[in-house]
């Protein structure tokens, strides 16, 4: 009902526009602002939500221009074929430009994406036989409707209309469980993988919708004056459309808009100081980063945060006695985690030996052993972090060598990570409903349009949500930051994000390191309900008390060997092991001590 | 003809790798680099023009060109990156202050040098002064750059590799906590990088002078394909990146042979190919060092 309103208030206000100042030239302006803000709208997708940088995007702005007017100028393509076909090309070129970039270094991202805007640049200027150099294109055909010119108003409507539907359907996106998915790959790619996201799909994705977007604007400019040259997309485009969306707001949903607007206007008003343009754009660029880094939009925002009404919160009491997870309907006995000769080294060094692994269903595994045994390259060797040299690792039977941290994840192999990986941009609810991600199964359309599927994903996550943030005592404070909470509460969002992926295998690297005695305990009690539930658990620690009192099952590593493997009590007097722990001649005291 | 195209591809491949040596001391050091970088080259190419067509001799035209730029280098630290690395910044920020502080730098130069293309007075002897060598025509200016920057290299290098100075840089590249926690200064670290990046860009700027013109946008293109040398370099090695600008350069002065139209598309071709096929380089694993991308 809201959104209603305010979407027909939007409607109104494009309706009124054109009338403010009746004229030609500042209709063109009108129109010039919303084509640029369907183009920065996409690139707020990119660098505001996905953390990927675009230094050209003047390049696909130019690539969707180029192909509207060439098609519908020189073939006589029909508009309503051009424009999907500029919104395709551009999109194509995004997808060719960012696949090789995005697997490498995000830098090496930023470098390609000015190389592209050059390259279109330069191809624009010289390929004279296509593009027509600096002559440009003429006679593209003005947008007409039932053989009538819509006319510079008309235009405005369409384009602004359009403008308009793109920003609802990204306020949709972002705002769903597809948004907060982008938001975790940019906050931290190892744990998005670590929950089932393939993150590089969505990084290529995120590039696609932007450089779509890009060549939507474009083939509007194309359409505006009936003519284009190569003039309108070199780098200072690139820089004005990128200034835009800082000044506007980073990350902000209506950053976009704002940014682009004020950047107009104030192009407008200086028009006499045309020759002073790259200092303004400068400064903005400087003085917006660091000394408002969320832009206009974004400190509107804050302020609106400060005045309003902070949520009530905690909404309505949490369902009594929630399962922690839904049992996976495994079944409780086999073998849950299989690994064989296992063997990695860095160097020199053999970080793992041909160690053998075999974790029951249903049980906790520990695996101890002294500083530098190889316990975290074992985790990540078999999450698919690391690459084995040699060796197997298989789930249920199903091996898993060679496959991406992803699959593996999509398998149930969830594990949770020493150094905590916590999404920071996200709330505590939401670093737990991304959790969800591998049973999600709606597409980006699905999201955009809130269509049944992805609205049934969204509830189902946030009723898993809500249910695991009750049992881990963490609804007090669902909508705070993970930099605003207390460790012990960090430790728990990590394991409450992979509980949400329904684990058949949980891999826990130091659940309890760092925490007191209590809390330890209150995580003892809470994994001993989820392994009653069928989740194998492995996991390493340093606390043997808990070790010793959760595990049935303990495998001792000491410089990359397997030197013991046994229930707690057999490890415990292993003489290997406590010559391994202590050195050998108390190692040998304690053995006799213990055996007395 | 070939000859004379290697001459001139390894002469602004030398130029390449000078700029990009200064992308990769900053990666290394702060894992930031400066967008701006081909303006501040372009900064130092005109500051040159100046003092050259007010008869200042060459060598000291150098040294002032080299104290201009490494203020320069030092304010781009203090002001571009140091304010945003801290935390409530996006993780890319940097990037987008140091391509401001070059956008600003190519509006001082056309207020102050105006937005036409300008002609350098020649360094040593003639613009067209052709040197015989083994019956084979060479360009004195492009000789001169050749010499010019191996010595620059061959000093870098040495720095790098063999003076405290080098050693504490390596440190802070590896781990800057426990650099800062063996009495290094990070952020004096962090300064020095981009005083020395700025330099070389200073330094290729007075060098390109002779051997092209002069405008406010040179620069672009310079970056480009300094970003190119240190890709093809994978920016993990000082001697993997010379070889790498040298490569694209003699790439681009041979695809220009090729077709003029489109000779300034090939290097970015070969970019694609190395991401492609050797994305960590041409000469990934000749030499141990940090991963760069950290």
């Amino acid at each position: 009902m809201v959104r209603l309103v305010r979407v027909a208030v939007a409607v109104a206000v494009i309706a009124v526009l054109p009338y403010v100042f009746p004229t030609a030239y500042f209709t063109h302006l009108l129109t010039t602002i919303a084509y640029s803000t369907i183009v920065v709208l996409g690139l707020n997708v990119l660098i505001g939500f996905s953390g990927q940088i675009s230094l050209g995007h003047a390049g696909f702005y130019g690539v969707g221009a180029y192909t509207t007017a060439l098609l519908s100028a020189q073939h006589g393509w029909s508009l309503w074929l051009t424009f999907p076909a500029a919104i395709v090309v551009a999109a194509a070129a995004g997808f060719v430009l960012a696949l090789p970039a995005i697997r490498t270094k995000g830098l090496y991202l930023a470098v390609m994406t000015i190389a592209f805007g050059f390259v279109v640049e330069i191809l624009s200027q010289r390929w004279v036989e296509l593009t027509g150099g600096t002559m440009g294109v003429y006679g593209i055909p003005a947008l007409s409707w039932l053989g009538t010119p819509v006319g510079g108003v008309g235009y405005f409507y369409v384009v602004a209309v359009v403008a308009l539907a793109l920003q609802l359907l990204l306020n949709t996106l972002v705002g769903s469980l597809w948004g907060r998915t982008l938001t975790a790959v940019k906050d931290s790619e190892q744990a998005a993988e670590a929950v089932g996201i393939d993150v590089l799909r969505w990084k290529v994705l995120a590039f696609v919708v932007s450089a779509g977007c890009a060549g939507l604007g474009g083939a509007f400019f194309a359409h505006q004056n009936g003519y284009i040259n190569s003039d309108a997309f070199t780098f200072s485009t690139s820089l004005f459309l990128l200034v835009a969306l800082i000044v506007g707001g980073l990350g902000n949903r209506y950053g976009p808009v704002v940014g682009v607007t004020v950047l107009t206007l104030l192009n407008q008003l200086s028009a006499q100081l045309y020759e002073y343009r790259f200092y303004t754009l400068g400064v903005l660029l400087l003085g917006v980063l660091i000394f408002m880094p969320f832009g206009i939009a974004g400190g509107v925002t804050a302020l609106a945060r400060r005045l309003g009404r902070r949520p009530a919160p905690g909404s309505g009491s949490p369902p009594a006695a929630p399962a922690v997870v839904t049992a996976a309907g495994a079944a409780r006995d086999g073998i849950a985690l299989s690994v064989r000769g296992l063997m990695k080294h860095f160097g020199g060094v053999v970080a793992v030996d041909g160690v053998d692994v075999e974790v029951a269903m249903g049980t906790i595994h520990a695996l101890i052993g002294p500083n530098g045994a190889g316990k975290t390259t074992f985790i990540n060797l078999v999450s698919g972090r690391l690459v084995p040299d040699r060796g197997h690792v298989a789930c249920a039977g199903i091996a898993l060598d060679g496959t991406r941290p992803f699959r593996r994840a999509r398998r149930g192999v969830i594990r949770t990570f020493q150094n905590l990986q916590l999404f920071s941009d996200l709330t505590v609810a939401e670093n737990v409903s991304v959790g969800a991600h591998r049973h999600v199964r709606a597409t980006t359309l699905e999201f955009a349009f809130g269509l049944p599927r992805a609205r049934r994903a969204e509830a189902e996550a946030r009723r898993r949500t809500a249910a695991l943030l009750a049992a881990l005592g963490l609804a007090g404070i669902a909508d705070r930051r993970p930099d605003e909470i207390a460790y012990g509460h960090r430790k728990l969002v990590e394991l409450g994000r992979a509980l949400a992926a329904e684990p058949a295998v949980l891999l826990l690297d130091e659940p309890v390191a760092g925490l007191n005695a209590t809390e330890a305990d209150r995580i003892r009690e809470l994994l001993a309900r989820i392994r009653a539930q069928g989740v194998t658990i492995l996991l390493i620690e340093h606390n043997m008390d808990f070790v010793m009192k959760i595990s049935e099952r303990v495998t001792v590593l000491n410089f990359g060997q397997k030197i013991a493997d046994g229930t707690p009590e057999t490890v415990q007097r292993d003489p290997v092991v406590l010559e391994a722990y202590l050195g050998r001649r108390h190692g040998a005291t304690a053995a006799v001590t213990t055996r007395a | 003809m070939i000859v004379q195209v290697l001459v001139s591809g390894i002469a602004v491949g030398g130029i390449y790798v000078l700029v990009a040596q200064g992308f990769y001391i900053t990666w290394r050091t702060s894992v930031t680099l400066n967008f701006g970088q081909g303006d501040f080259l372009m900064f130092g190419a005109f500051v040159a023009l100046s003092f050259l067509r007010a008869g200042v001799p060459v060598v000291l035209t150098a040294a002032l060109v080299v104290v201009c730029l490494a203020v320069l280098g030092a304010v781009l630290e203090r002001v571009a990156i140091r304010p945003v690395m801290t935390a409530g910044h996006a993780a890319l920020t940097w990037a987008f202050t140091t391509l401001g502080v070059g956008v600003i730098i190519q509006n001082a130069a056309i207020s102050i040098w105006g937005n036409s293309s300008q002609n350098f007075p020649p360094l040593f002897g003639g613009k067209l002064e052709l040197l015989r060598i083994g019956g084979v025509g060479v360009y004195a200016a492009e000789l001169a750059i050749i010499v010019l920057s191996t010595v620059i290299m061959l000093v870098y290098l040495w720095v790098l590799r063999r003076t405290l100075f080098g050693k504490a840089l390596a440190a802070v590249a590896f781990s800057s906590d426990t650099a800062a926690l063996f009495g290094i200064n990070v952020r004096r670290m962090h300064m020095l990088a981009y005083v020395i990046a700025s330099v070389l860009a200073g330094i290729c700027g007075l060098l390109v002078g002779p051997i092209s013109v002069v405008h406010p946008f040179i620069g672009l293109n310079f970056a480009l394909k300094g970003m190119a040398a240190a890709i093809l370099g994978g920016f993990a090695s000082p001697l993997g990146i010379w070889v790498g600008g040298l490569l694209l350069g003699v790439i681009e002065l041979t695809s220009n042979l090729v077709s003029s139209q489109f000779g300034d598309l090939y290097p970015f071709l070969v970019i694609v190919l190395v991401l492609i096929f050797r994305p960590s380089g041409l000469f990934a694993g000749r030499e141990a060092g940090v991963d760069p991308a950290r």
